[in-house]
């Protein structure tokens, strides 16, 4: 009879894991998800010329405003609720985001009605005009729900301020879209491309805000901080729509003299990769900073 | 870094941070309204020497100067499917012509080349300048000449005013979609109110 040895497994340490969700990871995962779903739907309703029935294309446009919204409660929610410590509050934030931008943002940029006076205007008055209407309008209230809402009780280390900035721009992006689909007669394709473009770009510029609010925390806060994180914002905002209406005027041709809505897309992918970059650098840097300064402290 | 909660009373610089944000939003939102007043009623010089007249028209409308029938006509190219018009034209006339004779010439003229045109009110008016007139408001159907559009045709309304001077008779004429007709009416308002010959 032989004995088999009896193996001792060495006991593992109980390392530390990290207790919060990984925001920048679910935020690029949705990003991606998102941009990889439109892009599929453009280019399979151009390469099958896939026409649908015209009483399906609103209600399908509906359903495509509100993917914004799943794709974050299915990845960013659902890993915030996995997470040791999830951030609480994160779904009431996002539906005060979507309530500031139906109740105020909407009617009040409709008032402005921007597209009648700057359709026409020079590039410089453009990017004036947006960031004064559009621009400021849309990150003011983003502010203003942060700050009024969970900047005192959960805005805890940076990251927090750029989750719940995501969150109230996933609420007021979801409000734009559907505010989009109801009153736009499209085909399901180019409304899926413009609300796309919509939604990355107002979570793209939202850590911004978030960044901005978090040093407000701080009682020795340059009393310019804040202001100047919301005026970048809505230059940014801005920017996302003048460049994008540049972009997809197509050139001049035998062929054709249409728009090429797909470059859109480009304007809100290029926010994405340069605003999500830039502010995760950002946040890595200051609460390195942070730490190093505790540290000499001690 | 994570530090649980914000129970502190804050900072006077927080406070002033956070006030200075609310108020530079609503400033510049303020602004925002005065920027696009600005830009919406700016104008552009239209000196015509020859014929005398000298306006001012909207500095986003397209000009066109010295046409078979016109001195003067500015579209607003952002106006679709139909370009609001403002449009000045000369008519020559003779001795004990009155702004009368001039409205039933346009009306003769307007019914055989405008479909489904129609007189709708005639009254005097008056320039701001204080030149006495008559006006004629009128509507028509305007079908687009690109057959390949197959748009519908669009109701337009339009509105005549004739001024007298030694041998013309200035007409100056106002047209818009019949349903924005009076939303930009303040662009004709304003033309004549620079409007001097």
């Amino acid at each position: 009879m032989t004995s088999q040895p009896y193996l001792l497994t060495p006991q593992r340490e109980a390392g530390e894991g990290y207790p919060y969700r990984r925001v920048w990871r679910t935020a690029w995962l949705e990003a991606l998800l998102l941009l990889s779903i439109t892009a599929a739907l453009v280019f399979g309703s151009r390469l099958f010329e896939v026409r649908l029935p015209a009483n399906l294309e609103r209600p399908l446009s509906f359903a495509y405003a509100v993917l914004p919204l799943g794709l974050w409660l299915g990845i960013s929610y659902a890993a915030e609720r996995r997470a040791l410590q999830p951030r609480r509050n994160l779904p009431a934030v996002a539906l005060l985001g979507g309530l500031a931008a139906s109740g105020v943002a909407v009617p009040l940029v409709a008032l402005f009605a921007p597209e009648e006076w700057l359709s026409t205007a020079s590039g410089l008055e453009r990017i004036v005009g947006y960031t004064l209407s559009v621009g400021m309008v849309h990150e003011f209230l983003k502010y203003a729900v942060l700050r009024y809402s969970v900047w005192r009780t959960d805005f805890n280390m940076r990251l927090d301020a750029v989750a719940y900035a995501m969150a109230a721009a996933i609420g007021f992006a979801t409000a734009l879209n559907i505010h989009f689909a109801l009153n736009n007669t499209l085909n399901l394709a180019s409304a899926a491309l413009r609300m796309t473009e919509i939604t990355l770009a107002q979570v793209a510029i939202s850590p911004i805000i978030g960044f901005a609010l978090y040093e407000l925390r701080k009682p020795n806060v340059f009393v310019l901080t804040p202001l100047l994180g919301v005026l970048i914002a809505a230059l940014f905002n801005a920017l996302s729509i003048v460049l994008r209406a540049g972009l997809i005027v197509a050139g001049v041709s035998r062929t054709g003299t249409g728009n090429n809505a797909i470059y859109g897309l480009g304007m809100a992918l290029f926010l994405i990769v340069v605003l999500f970059s830039a502010l995760s650098f950002l946040v890595r840097a200051a609460d390195e900073r942070e730490a190093l300064r505790a540290g000499e402290g001690r | 870094m994570r530090a649980e909660g914000y129970a502190a009373p804050l900072t006077l610089r927080q406070r002033l941070a956070n006030y200075l944000v609310i108020g530079a939003a609503l400033l510049a939102i303020g602004y925002g309204f005065i920027y696009r007043d600005n830009i919406l009623s700016a104008t552009f010089p239209f000196v015509n020497r020859e014929a005398g007249i000298t306006a001012r028209y909207p500095a986003r409308w397209l000009l066109e100067e010295g046409g078979a029938r016109f001195v003067l006509r500015a579209q607003d190219p952002a106006a679709l499917p139909f370009k609001t018009t403002i449009q000045l034209q000369l008519i020559p006339i003779g001795d004990g012509a009155r702004p009368a004779d001039i409205l039933d010439l346009l009306d003769i003229d307007r019914a055989a080349r405008l479909p489904a045109y129609r007189s709708l009110s005639r009254s005097p008016a008056n320039l701001p300048g204080g030149q006495r007139g008559q006006q004629m408001i009128y509507a028509y159907a305007y079908i687009d000449p690109n057959p390949f559009l197959q748009a519908e045709p669009i109701t337009v309304r339009a509105l005549d005013l004739v001024i007298l001077r030694t041998g013309q008779a200035v007409v100056i004429t106002y047209e818009a979609k019949a349903d924005v007709f009076e939303a930009y009416k303040h662009y004709f308002d304003a033309f004549l109110r620079s409007l001097t010959f």
